[in-house]
This record gives C-alpha cells, sequence and structure tokens, in this order.
C-alpha cells in the first residue's frame, strides 16, 4: 500500500485542522458525541482493564488525540498517565494549554508524532485509546502493529472510528466527496476493519456500532455548551458566500462549504460509527 | 471546482422558504417529499439528506430558534484565522 510521506500528509491534515482550530476550542474537541460519548465508552472499556491497571492508574496513550479532551477524561476517571499524540502540532499545543488550564497537566503530556510510528517505547501501555481519528490514518495494519507493540502483554486497545455504513450502498459518490472533504483515507467496512484489527495480533472482545447513540449525545452536547450544528454552520457560510470568496478565495468557501454537510450521513446509515474493545493476545477476559 | 453534489442557492432558496412560510412549513412536516415537488427543486440525493437534517432541525428548533442559531453562526469570524 502506497502512503503519502509522512511530512505532506502531517501538512495535509495540519492545514484541515488549522483552518478548524477557532471550532475545534469552541466544541472541546471534534469527535461525534464530544465528551458524553468519551464517558459511556469508557464505561465499557474499564472493566477490561487488569486489576493492577485500575488501581494503581493505568499509563495509557490517547492516539490523534486533537486538543486533549479525552486525554483528560482518562486521566481524570481513571488515575491515568496519559501521553497523547497528534501529528498537527496546533493541535498539541492547544491540548497542552488545555490541560495546563485544567490543572491535569501533571497526569497528562502531548506529543507530536505519527501513529505510524509511534513515539513510545515497546510494552509500556496498559491502555491505548482514540476516537473518531483512526480514518486519517493511511496504513491501518502499521497502525495497529504499532498499538500492539506499545501496550504491555494484559494492554487494551479501545478505539472508535468512522466506516460506512448500512445504508452506504449506492452512496459511494456521498462518501467519496466526504473522505475528499476530511482528508481522509478510504475507509474500510466494519468487517473489514475487524478483521485487520485481528491481523495485528489482537483479541476483539467488544464491537459496537454507535452512530445514532452518538448523534444523540452530539445534540445533547451542542444544546448544552450553545454551539451550532454542523447543518447550521452550513447555512450560515453559504449566507456569507461572497465575503468568505473574497476574503479566502473561491475552492477554500467550496471545501469548507463540503465539509458541513456530513451530519445526516451518520443520522441515515450511510456512514457509521464503530466501537472495538481488543486485547493484546494473551490478554484476559473481562470480569 | 464544486467540492459536493449540493448546490448552496437551492439549499438556501429551501431554507428561506421554510422559515418564512408557515403553510410551507406544515405541508414540510406533514408531507416533507410533496412540499420538496412543489418548489419545482430537481434535488440531488446530497441536497435531499441535507434538507432531511435541516427538517430536523426545524423540528427540534422551531423556525424563530433556528434563524437566530444561523444568525448567531453568521457573526462567528470566518474559520481561517478564526
Amino acid at each position: 500500500m502506497s502512503v503519502t510521506p509522512v511530512k505532506n500528509r502531517a501538512q495535509t491534515i495540519a492545514d484541515l485542522y488549522d483552518v478548524y482550530l477557532p471550532e475545534i476550542t469552541r466544541r472541546d474537541g471534534f469527535h461525534f458525541g464530544y465528551s458524553l460519548a468519551s464517558e459511556r465508552f469508557l464505561d465499557k472499556v474499564t472493566p477490561h482493564l487488569t486489576e493492577r491497571a485500575r488501581e494503581g492508574g493505568p499509563r495509557a496513550a490517547d492516539l490523534c488525540c486533537g486538543i486533549g479532551a479525552s486525554s483528560r477524561i482518562l486521566a481524570r476517571r481513571l488515575g491515568a498517565e496519559v501521553v497523547g499524540v497528534d501529528i498537527v502540532p496546533a493541535l498539541a499545543r492547544a491540548a497542552t494549554e488545555r490541560a495546563e488550564q485544567a490543572q491535569s497537566n501533571g497526569r497528562v503530556s502531548f506529543t507530536v508524532g505519527d501513529v505510524m510510528r509511534l513515539p513510545l517505547r515497546a510494552g509500556a501501555l496498559d491502555l491505548v485509546w482514540s476516537e473518531d481519528a483512526f480514518c486519517h490514518v493511511p496504513d491501518k495494519q502499521r497502525l495497529f502493529q504499532e498499538c500492539h507493540r506499545a501496550l504491555k502483554d494484559d494492554g487494551v486497545l479501545a478505539f472508535t472510528d468512522w466506516v460506512p455504513g448500512p445504508a452506504s450502498e449506492g452512496r459511494e459518490k456521498a462518501i467519496e466527496e466526504f473522505e475528499a472533504a476530511w482528508r481522509l483515507a478510504p475507509m474500510p467496512a466494519a468487517e473489514r476493519y475487524y478483521d485487520i484489527v485481528r491481523d495485528a495480533g489482537f483479541t476483539i472482545v467488544h464491537t459496537d456500532t454507535v452512530a445514532l447513540l452518538n448523534m444523540e449525545l452530539n445534540d445533547q452536547y451542542e444544546e448544552a455548551v450553545g454551539i451550532s450544528s454542523w447543518t447550521v454552520k452550513y447555512l450560515a457560510l453559504a449566507m456569507k458566500k461572497e465575503s468568505l470568496i473574497s476574503q479566502f478565495g473561491l475552492t477554500h468557501y467550496e471545501e469548507e462549504l463540503a465539509r458541513m454537510t456530513f451530519d445526516g450521513y451518520f443520522r441515515d446509515g450511510t456512514l457509521d460509527i464503530i466501537q472495538v474493545v481488543a486485547l493484546k493476545a494473551g490478554g484476559h477476559a473481562a470480569d | 471546482m464544486q467540492q459536493t453534489s449540493i448546490r448552496e442557492d437551492v439549499i438556501l432558496q429551501f431554507v428561506s422558504r421554510a422559515l418564512s412560510d408557515e403553510g410551507f412549513r406544515a405541508s414540510l412536516a406533514d408531507d416533507p417529499e410533496a412540499a420538496q415537488k412543489s418548489l419545482s427543486l430537481s434535488l440531488t440525493d446530497a441536497e435531499l439528506q441535507l434538507l432531511d437534517e435541516f427538517g430536523r432541525l426545524l423540528q427540534q428548533h422551531g423556525p424563530e430558534a433556528l434563524e437566530e442559531l444561523i444568525m448567531q453562526e453568521l457573526q462567528q469570524p470566518g474559520e481561517r484565522g478564526g
């Protein structure tokens, strides 16, 4: 599989998220359901951690951590020592600032890095965590091999990610537009995705599809925090067409618009969100 | 280059009608497909999907609150450079 050289790929993703940094900081992250979804997912993951990790505070990595909202939740809920890894320097910087503001910086640190070449030593982690972000990673085999390498023998891999949904047939063009707009790697079907995880040496102990639930949590969060849905943003951008084009150019305007149209894809089954919890082979069953 | 098969002028025409015309909103709630056809707009799948999402927001917030949300969003600075 050909992989875009890391500098180019990093720059492509950095360009995208640099644009959205103000929006990300308004929302405390970018994954659907925000902290409400993270908390619920963590409820499912915690029983699979070893007793030692639960009692002593696990060592965890939050991959593609964005501005670190999930890292802070892992530190607060589990007493975890967390390193967040993101390929976008501006996000890692924002994550560090937020951790300092939340006074969780003693347990949480952030580093710029490529998850296909994790800047972490082998066998160091009890938990590898990620939410709605591996969709940017072009070589998932290599990604999960790296997760496997970084985990202790009884470590846990827990992530959510985007996949074509149950109503994706005939919607290939919409999915391709979505992938292009958000600079995603082609999204594998859920079953293929699980195979890639198993092929890296993991035993899957939990899967679920949670798009509808997470969209509901998304609505709750946006209402509670007083921020707009992406569809509202779309309408506002379209109404500001002339000024945006004169300020940033037509291409920028059209790209922005294209990114604002996907909420419904997660509600109508065009896209779905998978949850996966897996143990490094030789691991243990949940309590 | 058009990035998606969504025409924003078509969407805005629909949204403007839905926010300003109570009768249209009623027909939209009653039979979305017929309401969409009544505007004589030929809509792509992606446009229909976006308008479905708009219809959901309209149900959730009501027209005044939704218009207010859009106006608030209009006050946000351009994304680039925030």
